[in-house]
C-alpha cells in the first residue's frame, strides 16, 4: 500500500569549472603586484581619472585608458566593514575590509585591513570610522592575486 | 497610454514551501492574480518572468519549467538583474504593452532559495573573480560598507538601524503574507547577534521562498477593473565598481544617484516633486541602512537629516507610510522581492492590502535594488489615471 | 507608432584569447557597433543585454558586463534569455517612445565555462539531468529521429555537410573549438563552440533597415512533450513577424535562423515553412541566401546566437541593398521559446 503523503527529495551537488580569462591589463596588474611590489592605475583620457584597479576602458567615458601610473602605498580609507559571522568559502572571522583611495588614484580599491586587534570588534570600528590613514603593505610570497597586498593602519 | 495593474497575487513567504514544487507555487500567485483581475489566461499576450540567481534555486532557467506550464504557447520572457529582478520584469512587462505588442502582460517573480543548503556562499560568486571573490565580499559586508559610511559621513547610530527595523517588523505582523512575524523591540535587535559590523541579525532580511504575479493591461482592457495606474517610471544602472563611486560630482557611494535619477524620471512622468507627494512607499532595502540611503534619494530629506527622518519615518502616525507590508527585512523572496514592492503599492491604491491598508492611499512609490546598489528603478502608482 | 531602424551591427567570434577578458571583448564589439553606426555612446539612453549568468560563470554576470556594454548611468536591463528577445525588447521600447536610441547587446564566451553541461541543469531534476540530458542530447535525438523517419541520402548529407563548411570559412574570426563525433552527428554537422559576442544599435531615426515584425512563441517545457522534427512556437513566431510585416516567408531574400545542429537549422527552414517536412537539409544547402553565414558551424555560444542571426540577416539584406530578411533565435531548453524579427531594407 503506497503512502500518499510522503514528500521526496532529490540532492545534487553542482561543480562547474571556470577559466576566467584576466586579459593584459588585469594581467599586468596582478603581475606588477607579484614581480614589483607595485599598485598601479590607469588614466582616462577623456575624464582624466587615474583608475584602480588597472582597467583597459573607462566605463564612464567609454573610451580606452592610456598612461599607467603608479599609486600608493599611502592612502585613506573611505569606508570599511568587519565581518564577524562565518560566510561558506570566505577566510574566518573576523576579518576587517576597507576601500581605500590611495595617493594619486581617482578610485579605491578594496582589500583587508590587518594588525588590528580584532577582539575588541567596537574598538576596532571606532578606530576605522576615525578614517586614519592606511598604507599598503605586500607580502612576502606573492601569487599574482589581490591578496599579495593589504592594508595596515599607519602608526602616529 | 497609461499602463495600469488589476490584478496582483502573492504566496504567503516562508523558509522553505516544504510540499509545492515551483510550478505549483508559480501557479497559485497566478491563479489568485487573474482571478483579482477577473482576467483569464486566454487573454493574456505575453509573460515576463523573474529570475535571480540560478544557482540559488539549484536549477537553470526555472521559469521555463513553471510558468511553461501556464503559458499555453505564448511569449515568455526571463529577466535577471538581481534583486531588481522583479521590479525589471514590471517594467518589460509594461514595455510591451507601452509599444502595443501585448494588450495584457504578466510579470512573475518565484524564488526557491530554500532548495540551496549553501547559499551564502554563492552570493560572493557575484563578485568580480580577479580583484574582490579572495575577499570577505559578501551581501552583508557590501551591505555594512555602505552602513558605516553613513554612520561616519551622516551621523547614524547603531539605535538608527534598531528603530527602522523595529518599525519594519511592527508592520509586518499585519501582514500576513510576511514570512518573519516577529514582535521585537530595539534592545532585542541591538541584542541580536552582529553578522558584519555594524550590522545586526534583525536588520537583515531572512532568506525567503515563495511567488508574486502582477498583470499589466493598458487603458481600453481596464474596463471596470480597480486598477493602479502606472504613472510613472524609471530604471537607471551604475558602474559596478564601488571604488568609484566613493569621489564623483552625482554623488558617493552612499548617496545613491542611480536611485536618484530614477526617481526623478519616475516624479517627473508623473507630475510629482518629491516621495512627500505619495502616500505609500515601499524600499527595496534587505537592511535597515540600505532603507536609509533611499531616503535622501527620493526627496524625502537632505542627507545631513537622514538620522532625523528615520527616526520620525518610524513614528505610527507619520506621512509617508513607509514600508506598510513589513519591506525585505520581513520577507525577501529574492527574484520576487522587488516586484512585491510594487505589487503591494498597487493593492494599496486599489484599497485591497487588507489589514496593513494605509487608509486613504491614492499615490504609492515602490524601489528597486540590485546588485551591489548598482541598478535602481522606480515606479509610481496612483488610483487616478491622470490629475485632473 | 514609432519604428525601430537599426543603425550598426558588429559580431565577434573567437576562441580563449587571452588578450582579452569578458568585459573588454563587450566593450570592443559595442565599439565597433557604434562605429559601424557613425554614433557615440551619448547618442544611446538605453542598453537592453541577453546573457546567462552560468554561461558567464558570475552569479549576477550583468554586474561586471553590463557597464561593458555601455550602460553607465544608462536604463538598461538584462534578460537571461537568447539574444534575439533582447532585439525584441529593444524594439518595442523604441517602438513605445520609450529609448531614443538603444543598444543591445549578447554574448557567450564558450572557452570560460562548459556550455552543454550548464545547459544540463534546465533540465528536470527528477527525470532528465539523471541521464545527463543537455540540449545537444535533445539535439542528438532530434537528428536520431530525422534518420528513423526521413530519407536522407548520403549525397545529400555530405553535400550539407560541405556547404555548411565553406559558407563557416568565411567567417571573420576563426573559431577552433571542436566536438568530438557525436553520434548520430559528423562533426560539421554539430555547432562550433566559440567566444561570441554580437551588438546592433536601435533607433527611432530613420536608417535603410527597418524592423518590419517581430514575434515570439512557446512549446512546453519538457521536450518529449513536443513533437521532435517541428518547432511549432518557430511556426508561430514567424507567422507573427511575416504578417506584422505584410511578407511572407517566400518573399524573404535573406534568412537567418538559429540552430544547434545541422538538423536543428534545417526543421527551422521547415516550421517556417520555407521547405516540405523532410527537405530542410537540403533546402539549406541548395540555397545561398538561407543561413549564409554558415549558422551554428560560424561560431556558437547561448545566449548569444538570435542576436548574431538576426546581425547576419540585417548584414546580408543590406549587401543586398533591398528585400525584407529573416533572424530567428532559440531559447533555452532546446528551443522552448523561439523568437522570429522580419527586417525591410529600404534603397
Amino acid at each position: 500500500m503506497t503512502r500518499d503523503d510522503e514528500l521526496l527529495t532529490i540532492g545534487e551537488r553542482w561543480d562547474f569549472e571556470y577559466r576566467y580569462f584576466a586579459g593584459e591589463t588585469t594581467s599586468r596588474f596582478l603581475v606588477a603586484l607579484r614581480d614589483e611590489g607595485r599598485i598601479m592605475g590607469t588614466r582616462c583620457p577623456s575624464c582624466k581619472r587615474v583608475l584602480v584597479p588597472a582597467r583597459s576602458f573607462c566605463d564612464w567615458c567609454y573610451v580606452d585608458t592610456e598612461d599607467w601610473v603608479e599609486v600608493g602605498p599611502q592612502g585613506t580609507i573611505e569606508t570599511f566593514t568587519i565581518m564577524t559571522a562565518p560566510l561558506p568559502g570566505l577566510p574566518d572571522p573576523p576579518v576587517a575590509i576597507a576601500y581605500v583611495t590611495l595617493e594619486g588614484a581617482d578610485t579605491a580599491i578594496l582589500n583587508t585591513v590587518r594588525d588590528l586587534d580584532l577582539n575588541d570588534v567596537e574598538t576596532a570600528a571606532e578606530l576605522l570610522l576615525s578614517q586614519p590613514p592606511v598604507r599598503a603593505e605586500f607580502v612576502e610570497e606573492r601569487l599574482g592575486r589581490i591578496t599579495d597586498f593589504h592594508f595596515v593602519v599607519i602608526d602616529r | 497610454m497609461t499602463p495600469a495593474i488589476v490584478g496582483v497575487g502573492q504566496t504567503p513567504y516562508r523558509g522553505r514551501h516544504e510540499g509545492a514544487d515551483a510550478a505549483t507555487l508559480m501557479s497559485r500567485a497566478v491563479r489568485a492574480c487573474l482571478a483579482d483581475a477577473d482576467m483569464e489566461m486566454h487573454a493574456v499576450d505575453g509573460i515576463v518572468a523573474s529570475l535571480a540567481p540560478d544557482a540559488l534555486v539549484g536549477a537553470k532557467d526555472m521559469d521555463r519549467a513553471s510558468v511553461g506550464r501556464l503559458a499555453m504557447g505564448k511569449p515568455m520572457v526571463r529577466v535577471n538583474t538581481g534583486g531588481t529582478s522583479g521590479s525589471a520584469a514590471l517594467l518589460t512587462a509594461a514595455d510591451y504593452v507601452r509599444s502595443g505588442r501585448w494588450r495584457v502582460a504578466l510579470a512573475v517573480g518565484l524564488e526557491r532559495m530554500g532548495q540551496a543548503t549553501s547559499a551564502a556562499g554563492l552570493f560572493n560568486t557575484i563578485f568580480d573573480p580577479f580583484f574582490e571573490r579572495d575577499l570577505p565580499m559578501s551581501t552583508i559586508t557590501m551591505a555594512s560598507l555602505r552602513a558605516s559610511m553613513l554612520m561616519s559621513r551622516y551621523g547614524y547610530e547603531a539605535e538608527h538601524w534598531a528603530r527602522i527595523a523595529v518599525r519594519n517588523h511592527r508592520h509586518a505582523r499585519r501582514n500576513s503574507y510576511a514570512h518573519l512575524h516577529l514582535d521585537v523591540d530595539e534592545a532585542d535587535v541591538m541584542a541580536s547577534r552582529m553578522l558584519a559590523w555594524p550590522i545586526h541579525l534583525y536588520e537583515a532580511c531572512p532568506s525567503s521562498e515563495g511567488a508574486c504575479a502582477v498583470l499589466i493591461v493598458n487603458e481600453d482592457h481596464v474596463g471596470d477593473r480597480k486598477a493602479a495606474w502606472i504613472r510613472g517610471t524609471g530604471s537607471v544602472t551604475d558602474t559596478y565598481w564601488m571604488g568609484d563611486r566613493f569621489n564623483r560630482p552625482e554623488g558617493s557611494l552612499v548617496d545613491l544617484p542611480t536611485l536618484r535619477l530614477a526617481a526623478e524620471g519616475a516624479f517627473s512622468a508623473a507630475g510629482l516633486r518629491t516621495a512627500h507627494d505619495v502616500d505609500v512607499v515601499e524600499i527595496h532595502a534587505p537592511f535597515s541602512s540600505a532603507e536609509a540611503m533611499a531616503y535622501p534619494a527620493l526627496g524625502l530629506c537632505d542627507p545631513e537629516d537622514g538620522p532625523s527622518f528615520a527616526l520620525a519615518s518610524t513614528e505610527t502616525d507619520h506621512r509617508p507610510v513607509i514600508n506598510p507590508s513589513g519591506g525585505p527585512q520581513a520577507a525577501n523572496p529574492v527574484s520576487a522581492a522587488a516586484l512585491i514592492r510594487v505589487a503591494e503599492c498597487a493593492q494599496q491604491v486599489r484599497g485591497r492590502a487588507g489589514e496593513h491598508q494605509v487608509a486613504g492611499a491614492r499615490w504609492a512609490l515602490a524601489t528597486g535594488q540590485g546588485g551591489a546598489t548598482q541598478f535602481s528603478t522606480v515606479i509610481i502608482v496612483s488610483s487616478e489615471r491622470e490629475t485632473t | 507608432m514609432v519604428t525601430a531602424y537599426v543603425g550598426g551591427t558588429a559580431v565577434s567570434i573567437g576562441w580563449a584569447d587571452q588578450r582579452s577578458s569578458l568585459t573588454e571583448l563587450i566593450y570592443q564589439t559595442v565599439t565597433e557597433a557604434l562605429s559601424d553606426a557613425e554614433a557615440v555612446i551619448d547618442d544611446f539612453d538605453a542598453v537592453v543585454c541577453a546573457c546567462h549568468d552560468l554561461v558567464d560563470g558570475r552569479s549576477l554576470s550583468s554586474m561586471i558586463t553590463a557597464p561593458a556594454a555601455g550602460a553607465y548611468m544608462k536604463d538598461e536591463v538584462r534578460v537571461s534569455d537568447d539574444g534575439a528577445v533582447a532585439l525584441a525588447l529593444a524594439t518595442a521600447r523604441v517602438e513605445a517612445g520609450l529609448s531614443d536610441g538603444c543598444l543591445v547587446v549578447a554574448w557567450g564566451r564558450a572557452s570560460e565555462s562548459s556550455v552543454d553541461a550548464v545547459s544540463g541543469t534546465a533540465y528536470d531534476p527528477f527525470f532528465h539531468r539523471p541521464f545527463g540530458i543537455t540540449d545537444l542530447a535533445v539535439s542528438r535525438m532530434r537528428a536520431a529521429r530525422w534518420f528513423s523517419e526521413r530519407d536522407l541520402s548520403d549525397d545529400e548529407r555530405r553535400t550539407a555537410r560541405r556547404e555548411r563548411s565553406l559558407r563557416a570559412s568565411n567567417a571573420p574570426n576563426s573559431a577552433e573549438s571542436d566536438l568530438e563525433g557525436l553520434w548520430p552527428l559528423r562533426d560539421e554537422e554539430l555547432p562550433r563552440f566559440a567566444d561570441v559576442v554580437a551588438a546592433l544599435t536601435l533607433s527611432p531615426r530613420s536608417s535603410d533597415v527597418a524592423v518590419a515584425g517581430v514575434g515570439q512563441a512557446s512549446e512546453p517545457y519538457r521536450p518529449e512533450d513536443r513533437p521532435l522534427l517541428r518547432f511549432d512556437a518557430l511556426t508561430r513566431a514567424g507567422d507573427r513577424a511575416l504578417g506584422e510585416a505584410g511578407t511572407s516567408a517566400h518573399e524573404l531574400s535573406m534568412v537567418e535562423v538559429d540552430g544547434m545542429t545541422l538538423f536543428d537549422e534545417a526543421i527551422a527552414i521547415e516550421s517556417l515553412g520555407l521547405a516540405e517536412p523532410g527537405r530542410g537539409i537540403g533546402a539549406l544547402s541548395q540555397n545561398p541566401h538561407w543561413n549564409a553565414s554558415g549558422g551554428s558551424a560560424a561560431g556558437y555560444c547561448p545566449p548569444a546566437m538570435g542576436l548574431v542571426r538576426c546581425v547576419s540577416a540585417v548584414r546580408g539584406l543590406r549587401d543586398l541593398g533591398g528585400g525584407y530578411a529573416l533572424g530567428t533565435g532559440a531559447g533555452p531548453v532546446s528551443a522552448q521559446t523561439q523568437t522570429a524579427v522580419v527586417f525591410k531594407a529600404s534603397q
